[in-house]
């Protein structure tokens, strides 16, 4: 089997605020493998984002502080590097497209410089060289007549076109990794489903590996082949897509995926919803975060935390029932 | 461009005839008159010198009289100096009143704006502090109180800058630095609350994940909080107050004088921000 491009092992992110200690990355792992894609998924406030932006040096330092893990970029801790070497790999091997193409790109910079800066930084490309290769994937990401649109301001754009420019910006010095961070929250539906696609479609052209944050199950079903459920800092449940979705084994992952309406579905009882919120991540209650909104609670579930167990190849859950049986699991 | 500019200028004509107007109907409503002393003039002399300054005409007949000299570009005689007109005494006032300003400002850009970038940079660390508090200081102290302390340290015990005077630079250093301090203390406020307020967008976390230095990364935020930062400075009064503050003796014709002066400059400056406006952010197009 090949090398993971990056393998996240036990990260934990903690901030230190003034109301307490926020364990915002409690123990995350996976693996993302050359040109594989990966989703994400949990509710604002999992520790989604915090994931990423901690390995990469991006979270605010304080109060935010990495307290444990390791991020194996080709084999190479990105924790351990010092902020002039991990900036060597941001941007240049691992990308990322934020949320919001409104507010992602600088409103007083031309979208030439933005794109180009980077390469020009990484690569030691002239301007020229920049140039040619921005308005290459400029044309490839959909952008019409773009030597026209080249000099303009973001401001200039819609909002789908920022994000084909943003999606266009991280594929500049080629990157083994693209992070895309609810890259399609911000957009209309319709634009959504096309920047999704050509997402796939840069993955297939670039062999990049993605990875897919989102809170919509219905974006990563379309784009990703394993999916990570977060719940409260911590993976709840990993798996393959299919599988996922065909038989969920988190109560987590089992709610969401009733929460979502169906256009099948007969429209007689109003749409299930999870009871209750996610918790506030300073004061866990003790054992399973989830406890408090989960319906096959049992005893053993207020006590102990339980640990992301693999169950089956390649499915991982921590959780001490078996949802199915509503028994608990042997240990 | 060239028509929003040609636009702006035009309708600055009936703004300062709005103000000329309001102040000069204000000045004689003010009780008292260039010539009240407590002394007691001869009726005759009285009547003479009003009869000069034809101040024995109806008022609205003295308000046109007044309105047709200032449109052939006279601002009339000065009623407290004799023989001298307004315009003369503005013309010699005027240059080094550019020049303190001018310099005042100068100074107080070259100091406000890196000490609030760079305890934006600091937020909450020593430096930051150090600034905040040096900058509230020279909000709350008068800036006469300034240059009396300056002029006494520096002209009278250490004898190295001279106590007054204009033209030399050991002259110049205490009233520059006297008027520059305050607007450099609010110029560091507002550019460390301009700069906090940029380096936490979003596209500041994007240069930064796409790998640039730190230092590109500060310049890409600079340019947003530069545009920030010249919305005070418009504000900066340095530049003809002490006219205005000099002038308020009833001398009708300098006051209106002056108030024209002030109230063309606040209309020039504002019209020059918006210009510079247009240039550092490209969002704002005027037509």
């Amino acid at each position: 089997m090949a090398e993971p491009v990056l393998s996240v092992q036990n990260l934990v992110t903690r901030f230190h605020t003034a109301d307490g200690v926020v364990r915002a990355v409690d123990g995350v792992s996976f693996d993302l493998m050359p040109g594989g894609s990966l989703g994400i998924v949990g509710e604002s406030g999992c520790g989604k984002s915090v994931t990423h932006l901690s390995f990469l040096g991006l979270i605010p330092q304080p109060p935010g502080k990495i307290e444990g893990g390791k991020a194996l970029f080709k084999g190479k801790d990105l924790l351990a590097m010092k902020p002039g070497e991990l900036r060597k790999v941001r941007g240049n091997d691992i990308a990322v497209i934020f949320q919001d193409p409104m507010t992602s790109l600088n409103p007083v910079l031309k979208i030439s410089l933005q794109m180009t800066e980077g390469m020009m930084i990484h690569k030691g490309a002239s301007r020229a060289e920049a140039e040619a290769r921005a308005l290459e994937l400029l044309r490839a990401v959909g952008i019409p007549s773009p030597e026209k649109r080249f000099h303009d301001y973001p401001h200039q754009f819609s909002g789908g076109m920022r994000q084909r420019v943003m999606i266009a910006m991280a594929l500049m010095c080629e990157p083994a990794a693209l992070i895309a961070d609810e890259p399609t929250t911000a957009l209309d539906v319709t634009i959504q489903a096309q920047i999704l696609e050509l997402i796939q479609k840069m993955r297939k052209e670039t062999g990049v590996a993605v990875i897919l944050i989102t809170h919509d199950l219905g974006v990563v079903a379309s784009v990703c082949e394993d999916i990570l459920v977060m719940y409260a800092g911590r993976v709840v449940e990993s798996a393959a897509t299919g599988p996922l979705f065909a038989r969920p084994l988190h109560p987590y992952t089992f709610s969401l995926l009733r929460s979502i309406p169906r256009l099948d579905a007969e429209r007689k009882e109003r749409l299930f919803s999870i009871p209750g919120l996610p918790p506030d991540l300073i004061h866990n209650p003790p054992g399973c975060s989830f406890n408090p909104r989960c319906p096959f609670a049992v005893k053993r579930c207020f006590s102990k935390e339980p640990p992301l167990t693999e169950i089956g190849p390649g499915r991982k859950v921590a959780c001490w029932v078996d949802i199915e049986s509503k028994k608990e699991r042997a240990t | 461009m060239l028509r929003y500019v040609a636009r702006r200028l035009l309708t600055a004509i009936p703004v300062l005839w709005i103000i000329v107007t309001i102040t000069f109907f204000m000045m004689r409503l003010a009780p008292g008159g260039p010539f009240s002393r407590e002394r007691v003039m001869p009726a005759e002399v009285q009547k003479m010198i009003e009869e000069r300054y034809h101040l024995d005409e109806p008022l609205v007949k003295q308000y046109f009289r007044y309105m047709g000299n200032l449109l052939r570009g006279d601002l009339g005689p000065s009623f407290r100096y004799k023989d001298r007109s307004v315009n003369e005494i503005i013309a010699a006032g005027l240059p080094t009143t550019l020049q303190l300003g001018s310099l005042a400002l100068l100074f107080a850009l070259l100091v406000g704006i890196p000490a609030g970038c760079l305890a934006a940079f600091r937020q909450n660390s020593a430096v930051d502090y150090a600034a905040m508090s040096f900058s509230m200081v020279g909000v709350s102290v008068p800036n006469f109180v300034v240059l009396s302390t300056l002029i006494y340290f520096f002209a009278v015990k250490l004898k190295i800058l001279t106590v007054s005077g204009w033209g030399r630079w050991d002259q110049m250093i205490c009233p520059v630095v006297a008027l520059g301090l305050m607007y450099s203390a609010y110029i560091a406020r507002l550019s460390r609350a301009g700069m906090l307020e940029v380096i936490r967008q979003d596209f500041i976390r994007t240069a930064r994940a796409k790998g640039l230095p730190e230092r590109l990364v500060i310049m890409g935020a600079a340019i947003l909080t530069g545009s920030l930062i010249i919305e005070t400075i418009s504000g900066v009064p340095g530049i003809g107050r002490e006219f205005v503050n000099s002038a308020l003796n009833r001398d009708y014709t300098l006051t209106i004088g002056t108030v024209i002066l002030y109230s063309g400059f606040l209309i020039i400056f504002n019209l020059a921000v918006d210009i510079v406006y247009a240039f550092l952010d490209p969002r704002i197009v005027y037509e």
